[in-house]
C-alpha cells in the first residue's frame, strides 16, 4: 500500500496553483468543471485524463485521448502509466507533480505587518514616507534657525538629504540582510525606522539644550548619553523585528548587548588621559532668548566661593602628574629659539 | 645758479663726505670688534647622552672670576634637568663646562660660572643714553661665528610690562645673550629678541646687576640652587606686582552697542577694535581685544605672564531671536583669546565651573576654567568667559585669559572684570 499522495498543480513558471489529495479513485483531471482536479489551461482537454487505483493500492493514469496529450519527463508522450511519489506529468502547459503527504513543510514566516507597534506600522509605505518627510522638515527648520542669512531651498534641504542618504545606506544593508535571511526586501521600512530614530535623537539633543540652559552648572551629559544609548538599542531592536522572528525579549537583549559593547568601547577610547584641556574649553553651552527674570542664577559671592573647588581639583591633578612624570622622560627640544 | 646746478653741487658735496663718514664708522666697528670680541663667549646647551646641541646662544664676561651673563631662554633647557648640560666655548672654540648660578626668568637673564679668571670682562653699571646713540651688538647669529652688528639705541619701550630697549639693528637667533655696547665699551643691554626688519630688543643692563649679586650669593652658599622653586617664586612675585596694576582706579570701560565692557586694564596693554556690519544687514559684530605684548619664556613649550581680553558684541538687525541666539551660541562656543600657551606635560587639564551669575539686574552665563602648572606650585592659567543673557537682539561674549597667575589673583581679576560688564546707560 503506497503512502498518501498529493497532486501539485503548477503553471508554466513553476508556481503552484493548487494541491489535491489523492484519495478515492478515480480522479478526473481536465478543464471540465465535473473533474476533481480542474485545470485552468486552454491547452488541456475538458476531460484530459483520469487517475485510477488498482487492487494492490497503487495508482495509474490514463490519457482520455486528449488533443495535446500527456507527457512524462524527458518529453515522452504517454497514454498511461503508473503514478508514484516523484512522478511528474505535463498536461497542456500545466505540470502535475506527485509528492508525499508526509513531506515536511517550512515553519510559518513571521509577518511584522500583523504586529502592532511603530515598526509594524512602518511597513505601510505611507507611514515610512511620512517619517522621511518629517525628518526633512525638522532638518530644514534647524538649518533655517542656524543660518542668520536667508538660506536657499537647496541649502535648507542639504543636511536633511545628507541624513537621508546616510540612513539609506544603513537601511540598504539591513534590507539586503533581510532578503538573504528571510527572502524579503523591506528597504522602505528599514529606512523609515532609521530616520525615525535619527529624528528622535535630533529632538532629544534640542531638548537637552533647553534643559541645560535652565540648569546651568549641572552636567547632564551622562543622562543624555544614556538616553542616546537607549535610542541606539531601540534602533537595532527595530531592525531585528523586521528581519528576524525573534520574540521581543530576545530582540531587546541582543540589541542592548551590542549597544552596551559599543558604548563601552567609546568610553574606553575616550577616557581621560589625553590632553583634554582643549576639549573641556571647547565644550559648548547653548544660549536661548529668555528674559533675564526667568533665569536661574547665583550671586557673585556664591559663584566664586564655589569656584575655589577648582583649585583643589587641579592641585590634586598636578600632584598626580608630577608623581608620574618622574618616570616618563619627555622628548628633547632641539630647535634654537629666537 | 639754477636750481639744477644747486642740486648737483649738493650731491657732489654729499658724495665727497660719504666715503669719509663710512670709513670712520667701519673703523669704529672694527675697533669695537677687536677690543671686545674676547669679552664674549658662545654658549650651548648639550644633551648629555648624545652630546648633541639643543640650544645655542651668546654670552659675555662680567667679572674677573669669569662670570658670564646670558639670557635665561638660552640655558633654560639645562636648568633643573640633568639630561642637559651647559657648555661655553672660548675664542678658540674649545668647550668648557659652565654652571648656571642664578636666573631671572621674568627679565630673561642668567648668570653662568666658568670657573676661569679673566681680565677681559665688561664692568657692569646702569647708564642712560640719548636716543640715536650708535650701539654695537656682538653674538653668534645662526652659529655663523662671532659677528658684530651695528645699530641705533632707540630708547626704552613705552607700554611694556618689563623694561626693554628698542635697538634698531638686525639681531638674529644665536645672538641672544650677547652684549650690545657703546663705541667706548659700556654694555647697554643684553640681546634678547627681534620682531624682524631690524626691530630688536635688549634687556637693559641694570636688570643684570641683582642677578649677578644673587649668583655670588649662590656661589658663596656652595649649594646647588633649586631653580624650579626659584623660578616659581619669581613668577609668583612678578604676577603679584603687575596684576595689582590691572583695573586700578578709573573706570576703564568701553561702550559697544548696549554694553559697557572692560578695556585697557593697564597702560601696558594694547587694544584693537574691528567692526563688521556686512552680514546681509541681518546682524553686526564688533570685536574688541586687549593684550599684553610681553611674555615670560619658561621653556620651549611654555610661556607665562600673558593677559588678554576679548569681546565679541553681536547686534541683531531684526533677526528672529531664535536664529540670533543660534549665532550667539556659536560665538560662545568659540574661544576668542590666545591659543595654547603650554604643552600637555606643562599643565594639568582645565577644570571649569559653569553657572549663571545675576548682578545688578543682569544675568551672565559664565565659565571659569583653571589649570595648574605641573612644575610650579601656586601658578595657574585661568580662562573666564561670560555671555550676557536676556536681550533678544544683543549679546556679547567676553573672555579673559590669564597665564601664570595665583588662583587668588585669577579670581580677583575675574571679579574686577565682571564688575566692568554692564548695560550702558541710555
Amino acid at each position: 500500500m503506497g503512502e498518501a499522495m498529493i497532486i501539485e498543480v503548477a503553471d508554466q513558471r513553476g508556481r503552484i496553483l493548487q494541491r489535491h489529495r489523492l484519495g478515492a479513485a478515480p480522479v478526473g483531471i481536465g478543464r471540465g468543471l465535473r473533474n476533481a482536479v480542474i485545470l485552468d489551461d486552454p491547452y488541456a482537454d475538458p476531460d484530459h485524463m483520469v487517475i485510477e487505483s488498482t487492487p494492490d493500492g497503487s495508482y495509474h493514469f490514463r490519457d482520455l485521448g486528449s488533443v495535446n496529450g500527456t507527457w512524462e519527463a524527458h518529453h515522452r508522450r504517454v497514454s498511461n502509466g503508473m503514478v508514484r511519489i516523484g512522478t511528474e506529468l505535463k498536461v497542456g502547459r500545466t505540470t502535475l507533480r506527485f509528492v508525499s503527504a508526509d513531506q515536511p513543510v517550512t515553519p510559518a514566516l513571521y509577518d511584522p505587518s500583523a504586529q502592532t507597534g511603530i515598526v509594524g506600522r512602518l511597513l505601510e509605505p505611507r507611514a515610512a514616507a511620512f517619517v522621511l518627510v518629517l525628518y526633512l522638515a525638522v532638518s530644514a527648520g534647524l538649518k533655517y534657525l542656524a543660518s542668520p542669512d536667508d538660506p536657499s531651498t537647496a541649502e535648507l534641504l542639504t543636511p536633511g538629504l545628507a541624513g537621508l542618504l546616510l540612513a539609506g545606506v544603513w537601511a540598504a544593508m539591513w534590507a539586503f540582510t533581510n532578503r538573504i535571511v528571510a527572502q524579503r526586501f523591506r528597504f522602505l521600512s528599514h529606512w523609515g525606522w532609521a530616520i525615525a530614530i535619527t529624528t528622535g535623537l535630533t529632538l532629544l539633543a534640542i531638548g537637552f539644550e533647553w534643559i541645560g540652559f535652565f540648569t546651568p552648572g549641572t552636567d547632564l551629559g551622562a543622562v543624555e548619553g544614556a538616553l542616546s544609548a537607549v535610542a541606539g538599542a531601540w534602533l537595532l531592536a527595530g531592525h531585528f523585528q523586521l528581519v528576524t522572528e525573534w520574540p521581543p525579549r530576545r530582540r531587546w537583549a541582543i540589541a542592548t548587548g551590542i549597544t552596551g559593547a559599543v558604548v563601552g568601547l567609546i568610553a574606553i577610547l575616550g577616557r581621560p588621559g589625553g590632553f583634554g584641556a582643549g576639549s573641556v574649553l571647547r565644550e559648548g553651552a547653548s544660549l536661548k532668548p529668555i528674559a533675564a527674570r526667568f533665569l536661574p542664577a547665583s550671586d557673585v559671592e556664591g559663584y566664586f566661593a564655589r569656584a575655589a573647588e577648582l583649585k583643589t581639583a587641579v592641585d590634586r591633578m598636578a600632584d598626580d602628574s608630577t608623581a608620574s612624570d618622574q618616570a616618563v622622560p619627555g622628548p628633547a627640544d632641539s630647535t634654537p629659539k629666537r | 645758479m639754477t636750481a639744477r646746478q644747486g642740486l648737483a653741487v649738493a650731491l657732489l658735496l654729499a658724495l665727497a663726505a660719504w666715503p669719509a663718514a663710512a670709513q670712520r664708522r667701519d673703523e669704529t666697528s672694527a675697533t669695537v670688534f677687536q677690543r671686545y670680541a674676547d669679552h664674549t663667549a658662545k654658549i650651548q646647551v648639550v644633551e648629555s647622552g648624545s652630546g648633541a646641541k639643543a640650544e645655542l646662544g651668546s654670552a659675555f664676561f662680567v667679572s674677573a672670576d669669569g662670570l658670564l651673563v646670558t639670557n635665561y631662554h638660552v640655558v633654560a633647557e639645562a636648568v633643573d634637568d640633568e639630561r642637559y648640560r651647559v657648555e661655553w666655548l672660548d675664542q678658540n672654540g674649545a668647550g668648557h663646562e659652565g654652571r648656571v648660578l642664578a636666573v631671572d626668568v621674568v627679565r630673561d637673564l642668567a648668570v653662568v660660572a666658568t670657573d676661569r679668571p679673566t681680565t677681559r670682562y665688561f664692568s657692569i653699571a646702569a647708564l642712560t643714553l640719548p636716543k640715536g646713540t650708535r650701539l654695537y651688538s656682538l653674538g653668534h647669529p645662526e652659529d655663523l661665528g662671532l659677528s658684530i652688528v651695528e645699530g641705533v639705541y632707540n630708547g626704552r619701550l613705552e607700554h611694556t610690562l618689563y623694561p626693554k630697549i628698542h635697538f634698531t639693528g638686525p639681531i638674529n637667533p644665536g645672538m641672544s645673550g650677547g652684549p650690545a655696547l657703546t663705541a667706548d665699551g659700556r654694555v647697554v643691554g643684553v640681546n634678547v629678541a627681534t620682531s624682524g626688519n631690524s626691530v630688536s630688543f635688549l634687556v637693559p643692563i641694570d636688570a643684570a646687576i641683582p642677578v649677578i649679586k644673587r649668583a655670588r650669593d649662590a656661589e658663596a652658599a656652595a649649594e646647588a640652587p633649586d631653580f624650579t622653586a626659584e623660578i616659581g617664586k619669581q613668577i609668583l612675585a612678578n604676577q603679584d606686582t603687575y596684576l595689582a596694576k590691572l583695573f586700578q582706579g578709573g573706570d576703564s570701560t568701553v561702550r559697544i552697542g548696549p554694553f559697557e565692557l572692560p578695556t585697557q586694564p593697564a597702560p601696558f596693554f594694547r587694544c584693537w577694535a574691528d567692526a563688521d556690519r556686512d552680514h546681509e544687514g541681518r546682524y553686526e559684530t564688533v570685536d574688541h581685544q586687549c593684550s599684553t605684548d610681553d611674555y615670560i619664556y619658561l621653556s620651549g613649550s611654555q610661556s607665562s605672564g600673558i593677559v588678554s581680553l576679548a569681546h565679541k558684541v553681536l547686534l541683531s538687525r531684526g533677526l528672529n531671536p531664535l536664529r540670533f541666539y543660534n549665532l550667539y551660541s556659536n560665538q560662545f562656543r568659540q574661544n576668542h583669546t590666545v591659543a595654547e600657551l603650554a604643552e600637555a606635560s606643562d599643565v594639568t587639564e582645565y577644570r571649569c565651573r559653569n553657572d549663571n551669575i545675576r548682578r545688578q539686574g543682569m544675568v551672565l552665563k559664565t565659565r571659569f576654567c583653571v589649570r595648574r602648572y605641573t612644575s610650579y606650585e601656586g601658578l595657574y592659567d585661568a580662562d573666564f568667559k561670560v555671555a550676557v543673557l536676556g536681550a533678544r537682539d544683543a549679546g556679547v561674549v567676553s573672555e579673559l585669559t590669564l597665564s601664570g597667575v595665583s588662583f587668588e589673583n585669577a579670581t580677583r581679576i575675574a571679579r574686577k572684570y565682571l564688575d566692568r560688564i554692564r548695560w550702558a546707560k541710555p
